[in-house]
């Protein structure tokens, strides 16, 4: 308790400079000049794509949950057409 | 009747002439059933990301059609029916999209 009225005393400009401040986070599909989801785009899917070709959490990339459902499914039909690996194993 | 995007990847070891010939079937096919094909898009041959029946690379093909769904299980049959198609994909879109599409390799 004492540390979060400690924290409500700042003013805002102080808030601004400080380096532990917490960003806004945003979801980088439901902004007004997104890029739309699809499963031919692979380039924009290997960002949300680990090093061992697994999908990556929305709670780590701030996805909607609506829009990381049209994600989900775009990663797996690229997957199916072999565009994407299931496993990035190469032989 | 709906919009429907559709993909193919055809055995890579064909002739050209037999390459032609099996697009053509599929565009009576969709005529054969009233639908109506609105485009046509060839990917060429690109690298498979994993082992298709021990094929590494394949011939792509895509296509834009208005169909009634119910005639893509006949088109769905013949498909699977013919050993020089690897894969075919059918996916029901509200608009369609304007080409070209974006293709990761284009830009290498």
């Amino acid at each position: 308790m004492k540390r979060n009225n400690r924290r409500k005393n700042y003013k805002r400009e102080e808030r601004k400079v400080s380096a532990f401040e917490e960003r806004k986070r945003f979801c980088p599909f439901s902004q007004i000049n997104s890029p739309a989801i699809d499963y031919k785009d692979t380039k924009l899917l290997t960002r949300y794509i680990s090093e061992k070709g697994k999908m990556i959490p929305s709670r780590i990339t701030n996805i909607a949950r609506i829009k990381q459902k049209e994600l989900s499914t775009a990663i797996k039909r690229a997957r199916f057409l072999a565009l994407l690996s299931y496993t990035k194993k190469f032989y | 009747m709906n919009k429907f995007e559709a993909v193919l990847l055809i055995n890579p070891d064909i002739s050209n002439q037999i390459l032609k010939k099996e697009i053509e079937n599929f565009k009576k096919q969709i005529s054969s059933n009233n639908g109506e094909l609105i485009s046509n898009e060839n990917w060429g041959l690109r690298d498979l990301s994993y082992k298709i029946s021990n094929f590494k690379k394949s011939f792509y093909n895509f296509f834009q059609l208005e169909i009634e769904g119910n005639k893509i299980q006949i088109i769905k049959k013949h498909l699977t029916q013919n050993d020089h198609v690897l894969r075919h994909l059918f996916i029901k879109v509200s608009t369609h999209q304007e080409l070209p599409t974006k293709l990761n390799n284009e830009e290498k």
